[in-house]
């Protein structure tokens, strides 16, 4: 069952309704049968998997946690990422590595080729393997106690909607909110359906017609060229977005029902105005993770503090200083490209993010000089548009990777870009038969123009949702009933694909 | 008492929803054909029901099948009729009906093709009448789809704002209370002759819509688990069971002749697993009906009016021998499609 799923709708309707009638203490067992229930949806399989997860992670945390010998809880915490991150990376790799190897013995003229193997993915493992991980290392730190009791735990990992696609949160916010269980708030209710309207509306209005532009051009590379790459690439920067930003606005509208508030997972990424802060922005459940628990375990270590030392003496100090940066920005994504999907692509645009933000890092300096030279106010406006043009255009080749099925098709679409380059080619019709007329394509952009002026409210510090539900009742009203309707005459009807990141 | 203060709003605005979607729903929802063989299916005389998709609404003449077999049919098949669908179509005809026999009419596409989320194929279930089955019907099928499907019925039929007022109108006359088909907003090609059959017109221009290709591999076990629960449903009411495939374009099928066979041959094993008997009136021989691809009114292999009358007295007949006891397959039938197929002409 999906998000835009009739059962998703009820089950956190009725869900709530029962959740409020029952004594705070026993909730989070709600939570929980619920949780399991909806995830039971999607096959029986998936529950191994989990528990596997859940209970290697409570036994292992709980013996860490009372072992004093340094040496033992590393061994263990070693034993946890192992054995749960060593299940994701066969999953996800295992069929990526068997390829590659034939690929290799195929170059080598050997006739033996590895038969691929037929794998199941639990759902959201992802993201619930991340979420549970985190868990495991902050009890290795000692950060909190570890929780005694593995059905708590078990509704920590396997909450519903969070489990499906983030964000991915931390114990010490998300399992208080979880375990205490809340009281009946109308604020939380009425913010909820508000944030799950918000994110359907993102998802039935924009991210679906715009897939459809996005996947009709770039399935079918071949007979396209220069404004067609640009329009899809554009489709698939606002499918990304919507799809995966209403994805998560439901989820964190559904949790909120619940009085449960799960960490925000986007903040008007097009906006940025550098690669580094579009990261900030993005996923930013992922990047805090990759922060906190790659980021700063990497960096801080005795290797790479000597080389630090080493890159001083060698390039100087400041230069030298950001060397093992840079280093680590790459590895982390490197690791994100790898969490994003198996393939080289994948890889590929990991590096490709982690690369430019190195590179700028790097070259800070050189770029305070040039615009000093040439005169430039890097604090005027003209100058923050158009870093965050500049950003969006960076984003938006990366986006190519995602796009395209493979990375060599990715390059061959970078390279048509600017082959017989020509606005004037949009009008031959093409456009209007990828399963979208003209009314779909004025919905998009006007879809698209509130989008865009709410982000830039937002950005602007307005609380949209406060200024609403500050207003008197029939504005208020009208607002969520455009809301509960808008989906169905301007809505996209055909072929409704699942939420991007739900498949992770 | 000041807690409390926030339930009448929510009430209130609840309400109003509902009260607005209804509104909606009432004023822009066209009057199907569904509502109407559902309350055909009310009659409690039939001898025998066929459930199936669309290639079933327009191949099966009830009258036709009647005369040869003197079972007295109802048709049940309806475009986009799944085989989760056909198990509560058929359901429902069993509330008020007891057949000695149940035809399902197996369409492979519908096995191999599993629908997406969209709100498309959910025109049966709101069609269904208020009843228990219906909330079985809502768990196992609903439930999964999207919301728009049954909150917001009307997203289909949002465009219909312009005709508001006539379509108002057809709900509250006396003919649409009454069940009569003349109000439903059909194709001008189609004729509807009641007992669930839909004869199109030969004035149509042939369409080019062609077959969804046959993948084993992409059997949905969840539709197939359906096939399965209606052989049950018809054995614990001890009703004989059969499994049929219309007749479809000739051209389509020799075109796509190992694809046809194959399905031909895993849909023979699903019925010889189960027990059941199965025509694939594909594998009909020429001699004993005459058809050419100007007889079916797309490449899928819809039938025109006329072909599926003569097709359903051919099949009619089939099943008065097969009742007597005297049924000869080999007269009818090839033994396999590529046999049946291998001498066909092609003009597209």
């Amino acid at each position: 069952m999906s998000f835009i799923s009739a059962g998703f709708l009820l089950t956190i309707a009725v869900g709530a309704a029962v959740y409020y009638l029952m004594p705070k203490k026993y909730q989070w067992i709600l939570l929980l049968v619920i949780s399991l229930a909806f995830y039971a949806t999607y096959g029986l399989r998936c529950f191994w998997f989990i528990s596997f997860t859940v209970l290697s992670s409570y036994f292992i945390t709980r013996i860490m946690y009372e072992a004093r010998d340094k040496n033992v809880r590393r061994m263990w915490l070693v034993l946890a990422l192992v054995s749960n991150f060593g299940i994701l990376l066969f999953l996800k790799y295992c069929n990526f590595t068997i390829g590659n190897i034939n690929l290799l013995l195929g170059a080598a003229g050997s006739g033996l080729q590895l038969k691929k193997l037929s794998i199941f993915m639990p759902l959201g493992i992802s993201f619930y393997t991340f979420q549970i991980m985190s868990y495991v290392i902050d009890i290795y730190y000692k950060k909190y106690e570890p929780e005694r009791n593995v059905f708590k735990l078990g509704l920590f990992a396997a909450f519903i909607p969070q489990l499906l696609q983030g964000p991915i949160g931390r114990f010490d916010r998300l399992a208080p909110q979880l375990l205490n269980g809340s009281s009946f708030d109308i604020k939380n209710v009425e913010y909820g359906v508000q944030r799950i309207l918000w994110g359907l509306a993102k998802k039935l209005i924009l991210a679906d017609r715009a897939y459809l532009i996005s996947n009709s051009i770039f399935g079918n590379l071949s007979e396209y060229s220069g404004a067609y790459i640009v329009v899809a690439l554009l489709a698939f920067s606002v499918y990304e977005y919507c799809d995966f930003s209403g994805g998560i606005d439901v989820v964190i509208g559904a949790a909120e029902i619940f009085g449960i508030h799960l960490d925000e997972n986007f903040r008007q990424p097009y906006f940025s105005k550098s690669i580094g802060e579009f990261w900030r922005r993005w996923h930013i459940t992922l990047g805090t993770w990759m922060k906190d628990y790659v980021f700063y375990p990497f960096s801080t270590s005795k290797k790479v503090h000597k080389l630090g030392k080493a890159a001083q003496k060698r390039f100087g100090k400041t230069t030298g200083r950001v060397i093992p940066i840079c280093l680590c920005n790459i590895l982390i994504f490197f690791i994100v490209g790898v969490w994003h999907g198996a393939a080289w692509k994948y890889i590929i645009y990991g590096l490709y993010n982690g690369i430019i933000i190195a590179l700028s890092n790097l070259l800070k300096p050189v770029y305070g000089k040039m615009a000093e030279k040439c005169h430039v106010d890097t604090t005027s406006k003209a100058w923050k548009i158009f870093s965050i043009v500049r950003t969006f255009i960076l984003v938006n080749i990366g986006w190519l990777f995602d796009a395209c099925s493979t990375a060599g098709l990715a390059f061959l679409a970078f390279g048509k870009m600017f082959v017989n380059f020509s606005f004037a080619a949009l009008g031959d019709g093409r456009l209007l038969k990828m399963g979208l007329n003209l009314r779909d394509y004025k919905v998009l952009l006007a879809g698209i123009f509130v989008l865009f002026i709410v982000s830039l409210m937002k950005e602007k510090g307005i609380n949209i949702r406060d200024f609403i539900a500050e207003r008197p009742l029939v504005i208020r009203w009208a607002v969520y009933l455009v809301l509960v309707f808008a989906t169905a005459p301007f809505g996209f009807v055909g072929t409704t694909t699942e939420f991007m990141y739900a498949q992770f | 008492m000041k807690k409390k203060r926030w339930i009448l709003p929510v009430v209130g605005f609840t309400a109003l929803v509902i009260v607005i979607n209804s509104l909606l729903n009432y004023m822009l929802v066209q009057p199907g054909l569904s509502r109407f063989i559902f309350h055909e299916s009310e009659a409690g005389d039939f001898d025998c029901i066929i459930v199936g998709a669309s290639h079933g609404s327009y191949g099966y003449s009830p009258e036709a099948f009647e005369d040869e077999t003197g079972m007295k049919t109802m048709n049940m098949c309806m475009g986009g009729e799944y085989y989760n669908d056909a198990y509560y179509v058929l359901k429902y005809a069993l509330k008020y009906n007891k057949p000695s026999m149940v035809i399902l009419d197996v369409d492979y596409q519908y096995l191999v093709n599993q629908h997406d989320e969209s709100i498309l194929f959910n025109y049966i279930y709101n069609a269904y009448p208020a009843c228990m089955e219906k909330t079985g019907y809502y768990f196992s099928k609903m439930l999964k789809e999207e919301f728009r499907g049954t909150f917001l019925k009307w997203t289909n039929y949002w465009q219909c704002y312009k005709t508001i007022g006539q379509t108002v109108k057809k709900k509250q006359s006396e003919e649409y209370k009454n069940y009569d088909s003349s109000v439903v907003s059909m194709n001008p090609y189609d004729i509807y002759k009641g007992s669930g059959f839909i004869y199109r017109n030969s004035d149509y221009k042939k369409s080019d819509t062609p077959c969804i290709e046959w993948n084993e591999s992409k059997v949905d076990s969840g539709q197939l688990g359906y096939i399965k629960r209606i052989v049950r449903l018809c054995r614990s009411r001890n009703i004989d069971i059969v499994f049929t495939s219309a007749v479809q374009d000739p051209e389509m099928v020799g075109h796509e002749k190992e694809k046809f066979n194959a399905a031909d041959v895993y849909i023979k094993r699903l019925a010889d697993e189960l027990g059941v008997d199965y025509y694939n009136f594909n594998r009909l021989k020429f001699s004993v009906f005459a058809r050419d691809t100007g007889s079916f009114y797309d490449r899928e292999g819809h039938m025109y009016g006329e072909t599926a009358v003569v097709f359903s007295q051919v099949v009619g007949e089939l099943f008065a021998r097969r009742a007597s006891g005297k049924l000869d397959l080999d007269r009818y039938f090839e033994r396999t499609i590529s046999e049946a197929y291998e001498n066909i002409e092609f003009t597209w």
